[in-house]
């Protein structure tokens, strides 16, 4: 069953002043279309494997601000990605674990990408895609 | 559009210090995936206690940009080592290769381009296969270089 976000994020979000906002909603926008566009390979049982689990994480400094996933749930922060300085935006999309051999191949496994491809194909559409965001903020 | 994989599995089998790293498994710089076990070859994937070094270069997008024919592939480089401070061995050379290459032509003929630059976009950290437990890293190596041949 899907959780609600937590209240953490929203106190977080209303610490910001509205332009960064807006500027993290549009990137959030961004990232999510990622997750949303990816086409992770299925395996039996179809549906259920771990690489459908797709998520988003965005924050402005060291607050996290958005985030969400294909499942609803709110993803936890991976070690590796450092968050830090007070004026920075930062936004990651990715899939849970098994997702990374698909995307990168194993010993045995040649590559089958799905989220590189999904970021090339989005990104250059970022001001389009965070336009409706920014605007609806700061209307 | 001209495919830059073969021309990178090259410049990184023939650097010094990735060939020095590989040894005597100089020529396992694979595109794609690990070589196959045949009747008269091994292949790359063995099990553990008698792991070799190979790396295997996979494509993971080729955007190109709009209007000029210029292209910015990316892609996942394993390195496959005898243990992790060995993958990481391994790893530092070729992202060393990366970065050394700076602005150059590549190929012959038809198939000669220019790349403009190419660096190491992720950094790495040691893990375990999960088929055969051997020790690897993935890097991300992003290039700039043109989609059309370029003459000399």
């Amino acid at each position: 069953m899907a959780r609600k976000p937590s209240t953490r994020v929203v106190l977080n979000r209303a610490a910001l002043n509205t332009v960064d906002l807006a500027t993290a909603e549009g990137l959030e926008e961004v990232v999510r279309t990622v997750v949303e566009t990816a086409r992770p390979p299925d395996a039996p049982p179809y549906g259920q494997g771990l690489p459908a689990h797709g998520g988003w994480l965005v924050y402005a400094g060291a607050k996290k601000v958005g985030g969400g996933s294909l499942d609803g749930r709110q993803p936890k922060k991976p070690r590796g990605f450092r968050v830090q300085g007070s004026r920075t935006l930062q936004a990651i999309a990715g899939f849970s674990f098994p997702g990374r051999f698909q995307e990168s191949g194993t010993a045995k496994m040649a590559a089958n990408p799905f989220l590189t491809p999904a970021a090339s194909a989005t990104v250059p559409h970022a001001p389009s895609i965070m336009k409706p965001a920014v605007q609806r903020r700061l209307r | 559009m001209i495919d830059l994989s073969g021309k990178i599995l090259i410049e990184i089998r023939d650097d010094a210090g990735v060939s020095a790293w590989l040894g005597a498994d100089a020529t396992r710089v694979r595109v794609q995936e690990a070589k196959p076990a045949t009747e008269t070859d091994e292949g790359d994937v063995r099990e553990s206690g008698s792991f070799v070094r190979f790396i295997v270069i996979s494509p993971l997008s080729t955007p190109r940009d709009r209007r000029v024919p210029i292209q910015r592939p990316t892609y996942a480089i394993n390195v496959f080592g005898l243990s992790p401070k060995d993958a990481m061995a391994g790893y530092v050379e070729v992202s060393d290769a990366l970065h050394r290459g700076g602005v150059r032509m590549v190929g012959s003929g038809a198939s000669r381009v220019g790349i403009w630059n190419s660096w190491d976009d992720s950094g790495a950290t040691p893990e375990a296969d999960p088929d055969t437990g051997q020790p690897f890293v993935t890097l991300v190596a992003s290039f700039i270089a043109t989609d059309q041949s370029v003459a000399s």
